[in-house]
């Protein structure tokens, strides 16, 4: 039977709350445990929820790859993907690595992706991480509104707009000076420069460009890359094999620059326009004799042959935002061994190939994550138990002081489950009063996580936060409900065990001692 | 309930309300074992006003709480204790929680009140204990606890806290919360004893005054010679056994106990 709580209990409940200062003490004491509990789980939580979010976003749902080397036929590939009624888009990729130079002399080592920028958007996020581009609301946090992408046109003689700036980052190309003929571009991570310096809003301000002279003195020019910049790229080709051959460098124009909200990535990325890259690598189309031919020689040329275009990776989105991934995997494995076996030879074959979810593409990443968020978790709820123990040794006290009440309740009649049910509706009431606090606490906080950092750091000089260090820009600031339920219900379980042994005590007190306890 | 009542609890034939039979209780503190009731029997007949004289540590706190319910017998040959003819060792668990919060009512020494309920919410407590799982008190206790304050001259502070009040005052409340659930029998273990003599004999004269004007049924455990004289009969705890007042044969007290209200205390105290 379920036993229905007793008026006396209630008011009893009621009493020992309002009167005493302890069963406060205690509230706060679980409240600051639960808020604690909270906001880690939340912060950690949401680097996860970031990373998963972005990995996907990067990479799509699948990738199909074969590093290095590259495979050729790829549009073949990608029609036979297309025709498939769960695939929604896939994309050709070449991921390879290199170099650029900065205007201000200096080089970084980068990774870079031949992308085609139509259906890499169609296949990521691409077209959504492009930075300059024209918004009409302000960041949340930009109270002050001094993002320029809210401003019309950005400065320059004949300024294009922010619109022209989000087209070319599309597309990877930028008109050219005097000719007005588009040029393959490329679209940096926010980051790769350093000339774009984070507000606290949580918009960019482009910093003048420093150039430093033939006298080795440094002026500074009123650039913006995505409108007069250019940079040197150098790439690393491999032969068929995959032995390096001599690098290869060009002077291209900047499109724009993306930010993924991944450090990492916004700090080594830089997105090439694929047929460009192509070209650098020497992975485009190409011709050649099929023998060693001598034109001087006057033999008649040997048979020509055509060396399709090869990409590295294939990326591949499901049909459904939501879709089933693994499953998506398997479809691709089987497209692409039908794929292998029509041009064998030329491609890896299936067994060999690189196929992947995005989560397997991001293990040890996420793996890192969940790890230190499950320790993190496991630390924090550790140190909450001592709330529990709090909890019991108040009681226990309370318990104590409370002793000769408890004899009078069993004296006019009250019975053990009835004295336990007192201290354990204590025990409740205490539990949620401070799980409320620690809501409101952890809410508050985690709400204002980033404007509480930027302040400890400008006030006190703490920056606790480094991007640098860590994968993400800014630190999550959302509490999922369900987690918040979850830790608030903790908070008042905790308190009903830790309840739980005085009330036990409580019940089992002999009441005619009870009543001699001085 | 007056006249006829009383010359019925006094007359041999009546069944007594309470009644203790050989009652055995020893106490044991490690191997030591330290008897402390050593086979007393003890009839209450309703209406009466019986009181336990005894020195300090004779075990007179030890009988009331046995008869109260509240403590029970030596297992083996404790001896047992019937209400109404009902063994209160024989009851389950909630039948004796409803026999102590509807047909006992303590009184105790140092009152006992709780601190953080007011002098009407600690009388009504006990209303509520009875209560059980329903989300008030029925009116019909709210009522009496109000009047029985009224009586007591506590009509004005029904909302004061115990602090507020004086001793005797305190023992006031503590009497009105015992009387709430209109029990049969009062059990009140030395309700002076924390009083000084002319409000201890305040206390009294309310007590008899309710027995006086309702037939209250009173078991009341003193020291005090003085006081034990005001009650109807009197027996004595020594050496663990009842010994019946000076002039009364009966060595075990379970027989007719005539009364003799007005016993001479110093006797009394002479043979603690
Ligand atoms: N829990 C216990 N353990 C051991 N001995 C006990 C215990 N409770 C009571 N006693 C002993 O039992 C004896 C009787 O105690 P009790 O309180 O009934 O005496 P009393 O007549 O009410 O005394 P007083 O007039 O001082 O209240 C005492 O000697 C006491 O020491
Ligand atoms: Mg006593």
């Amino acid at each position: 039977m379920l036993y229905t709580l007793r008026v006396y209990q209630t008011l009893l409940t009621r009493r020992y709350l309002t009167t005493k200062i302890m069963p406060l003490l205690a509230s706060l004491g679980v409240g600051l445990s639960t808020a604690m509990v909270l906001i880690t789980w939340s912060v950690m939580g949401g680097f996860l929820k970031t990373l998963s979010e972005s990995g996907r976003s990067l990479i799509g749902d699948v990738r199909i790859a074969w590093p290095n080397t590259g495979f050729p036929h790829y549009q073949d590939l990608i029609d036979r993907l297309e025709a498939e009624g769960d695939i929604g888009a896939a994309t050709p990729v070449i991921d390879s690595f290199g170099a650029i130079r900065l205007p201000d002399g200096r080089t970084e080592g980068v990774q870079i992706r031949g992308i085609d920028g139509p259906s890499f958007a169609r296949v990521t996020t691409f077209a959504e991480t492009l930075w300059w581009k024209p918004i009409a609301e302000p960041l949340p946090r930009d109270k002050e509104k001094m993002d320029p992408r809210l401003r019309a046109r950005t400065a320059g003689d004949v300024p294009p707009t922010w619109g022209d700036l989000q087209r070319n980052g599309l597309t990877l190309s930028r008109p050219d000076f005097l000719t007005g003929e588009p040029e393959a571009a490329m679209v940096l991570g926010i980051g790769v420069t350093m000339f774009n310096r984070r507000e606290r809003g949580g918009y960019y301000s482009p910093l003048m460009i420093p150039e430093q002279g033939a006298n080795g003195e440094v002026t500074y020019l009123d650039q913006f890359l995505p409108i007069n910049g250019e940079l040197v790229l150098r790439v690393f080709p491999l032969d068929s094999q995959g032995r390096p051959r001599d690098s290869v460098a060009r002077l291209m124009p900047i499109a724009n620059e993306f930010e993924t909200g991944l450090f990492d990535i916004d700090r080594s990325n830089v997105l090439v326009r694929l047929d460009a890259l192509q070209q650098m690598l020497s992975m485009g189309e190409g011709t050649r004799y099929a023998e060693a031919y001598d034109p001087l020689s006057g033999d008649p040329p040997p048979p020509l042959i055509v060396d399709p275009a090869r990409v590295t990776t294939v990326l591949v989105r499901h049909a459904e935002d939501a879709g089933d991934v693994r499953a998506l995997r398997e479809l691709c494995k089987a497209v692409y061994a039908e794929f292998a076996d029509d041009h064998k030879g030329e491609v890896p074959a299936a067994e060999l190939m690189l196929i992947e979810t995005w989560e397997q593409a991001n293990a040890t990443m996420i793996a890192a994550i969940k790890k230190e968020t499950m320790l993190v978790l496991f630390i924090f709820t550790f140190i909450s138990l001592t709330a529990v123990f709090l909890v019991v040794s108040i009681f226990w006290s309370m318990i104590s002081e409370k002793t000769r009440d408890i004899g009078v309740l069993r004296a006019i009649g009250a019975g053990r489950s009835g004295i336990a049910c007192v201290w354990l509706a204590y025990g409740s009431a205490i539990g949620a009063i401070g799980s409320v606090l620690g809501g409101v606490i952890a809410y508050s906080v985690v709400s204002n996580i980033n404007a509480i950092h930027d302040w400890m750091g400008e006030s006190l000089g703490l920056y606790v936060w480094d991007p640098s260090v860590y994968v993400f820009k800014s630190i999550p600031d959302e509490i999922d409900p369900v987690h918040a339920a979850y830790v608030l219900a903790g908070g008042v379980l905790s308190c009903l065990i830790g309840a739980l042994v005085p009330a036990v005590r409580a019940a089992w007190m002999d009441p005619v001692r009870a009543l001699r306890f001085e | 309930m007056t006249n006829a009542d009383r010359s019925n609890s006094i007359g041999s034939d009546s069944t007594p309300v309470l009644r203790a039979v050989d009652i055995r209780k020893t106490y044991r503190m490690g191997k030591v074992k330290v008897p402390v009731l050593k086979g007393v029997s003890l009839d209450v007949t309703s209406g009466e006003w019986l009181t336990i004289l005894g020195a300090s540590g004779s075990g007179k706190s030890t009988l009331l709480h046995l008869l109260g319910g509240l403590d029970k017998p030596d297992r083996r040959e404790g001896g047992c204790i019937e209400f109404r003819g009902t063994s209160l060792a024989s009851m389950p668990e909630r039948d004796r929680n409803a026999f102590r919060s509807g047909s006992v009512g303590f009184v105790f020494q140092f009152y006992h009140l709780l601190p953080e309920l007011s002098v009407v919410e600690n009388v009504l407590l006990a209303s509520r204990v009875k209560a059980g799982p329903i989300s008030s008190v029925p009116s019909a206790a709210r009522d009496r606890a109000r009047s029985l304050l009224d009586r007591f001259g506590l009509g004005h502070r029904l909302k004061h806290k115990p602090s507020q009040l004086s001793g005797g005052e305190r023992q006031r409340v503590a009497i009105a919360r015992a009387l709430v659930n209109e029990p049969v029998v009062l059990l009140a273990d030395e309700p002076t004893g924390n009083l000084d003599q002319k409000t201890g004999s305040e206390i009294i004269g309310v007590l008899e005054e309710l027995r006086a004007s309702m037939g209250q049924t009173l078991v009341m455990v003193t020291h005090d010679a003085s006081i034990a004289a005001r009650a109807d009969r009197v027996v004595q705890l020594v050496d663990g056994k009842v010994a019946e007042r000076a002039g009364q044969s009966a060595p075990n007290g379970s027989g007719p106990a005539p009364t003799e209200p007005k016993a001479d205390p110093q006797q009394a105290l002479g043979s603690v």
